[in-house]
């Protein structure tokens, strides 16, 4: 036990959250199950939402049932970063990775996720890549799934091998997606 | 998990801060089982411990005085159903506690047993939590106690 004077304060900031699914929710989830991405597109203005979110913020009107869409699981690296990872502050990450923004084809909204099976360094804006799928959903993935928390059931991204999509066309596709 | 039943999540956030000089000496006196206040050039004692004097700004002094531990309540809420993270499992009434000596109220749970127990006026005493348990932290000390 040390008799040094206290310098750090360790707290954890513990927020519950206990909200039931939407219908936007369970179709999304269902899609999932089937390692198929559903999502809503808008009717007024075209923009895809995955997952779905029942409505579009920019319209401010509902979406439903009519306006599911099936999205592809491949898509475009818009944006990325390396992490490189300190051991003096994470025990978890140790080994360098590489998280990406990636743009689904056909799309309008970005999703995150580990860019898998190339060297984090050789990632680079404009390369295809596709989603790698859970073989089974795990209870954390469940668990994000009901709470409407981002794209659970992928376990990250690889690329295709594809020609990469030129720089411009990425920006236009980006500056198309801005709200 | 049926598809019936409603989703838990819990988002965690660790954060680590530096203390500063004046919370460090606070949370260093709570970590020894000791309950210290500092005073401000106007002469008033603050438990807890400020780097400044809220009523006009000005830095506080290093001048520092030990408190006794023993106080009246000045304000208080019953918790019927005490959270996951509440101090104590049991019912409890947060508080504004006058320690005696200070000139400001600190934050923190009476363990009366029973609400009918609790008023406002009424006299406690701090309750430590066992020395090997305590870190250096608010929670050094485990509630107070009607005295
Ligand atoms: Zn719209």
């Amino acid at each position: 036990m040390s008799d040094e004077p206290v310098k750090m304060l360790h707290t954890v900031v513990s927020l519950d959250y206990e909200r039931p699914p939407t219908q936007a929710a369970r179709v999304y989830m269902e899609g999932i199950r089937n390692k198929t991405l559903v999502g809503h597109r808008c009717s007024e203005c075209g923009r895809t939402y995955l997952p779905p979110r029942g409505y579009c913020p920019v319209c401010v009107v509902p979406t439903g049932e009519a306006d599911r869409v099936e999205m592809s699981d491949n898509g475009v690296v818009v944006t990325f970063t390396v992490i490189r990872p300190d051991p003096k502050v994470s025990k978890s990450l140790t080994e360098r990775s590489c998280r990406g923004t990636i743009m689904l084809d056909g799309s309008s909204v970005t999703t995150m996720g580990e860019i898998k099976g190339v060297d984090p360094e050789a990632v680079r804006t404009g390369m295809r890549v596709r989603a790698i799928w859970a073989d089974k959903l795990t209870e954390e993935d469940t668990a994000l799934l009901r709470g409407g928390w981002g794209v659970a059931g992928i376990r990250g991204w690889e690329p295709t091998g594809e020609p990469d999509v030129p720089a411009a066309e990425v920006q236009k596709m980006t500056e198309a997606a801005q709200i | 998990m049926s598809e019936t039943s409603i989703p838990k999540v819990t988002v965690e956030i660790p954060y680590a801060r530096t203390l500063g000089p004046v919370i460090s000496r606070f949370l260093t006196g709570l970590r020894d089982g000791e309950l210290w206040a500092n005073r401000t050039a106007s002469g008033r004692v603050l438990c807890p411990p400020f780097e400044y004097d809220a009523s006009n700004g000005q830095a506080a002094v290093d001048d520092w005085v030990q408190l006794p531990g023993t106080g009246s309540v000045t304000s208080w809420a019953w918790v019927a159903e005490p959270l996951r993270y509440h101090l104590l499992p049991q019912p409890f009434a947060w508080s504004l506690i006058r320690l005696d000596g200070s000139d400001i109220d600190l934050l923190h749970a009476v363990d009366a047993g029973d609400r009918s127990r609790m008023s406002t006026g009424m006299r406690v005493q701090v309750r430590w939590r066992p020395r090997e348990d305590r870190i250096g932290h608010i929670k050094d000390i485990e509630c107070f106690e009607p005295a």
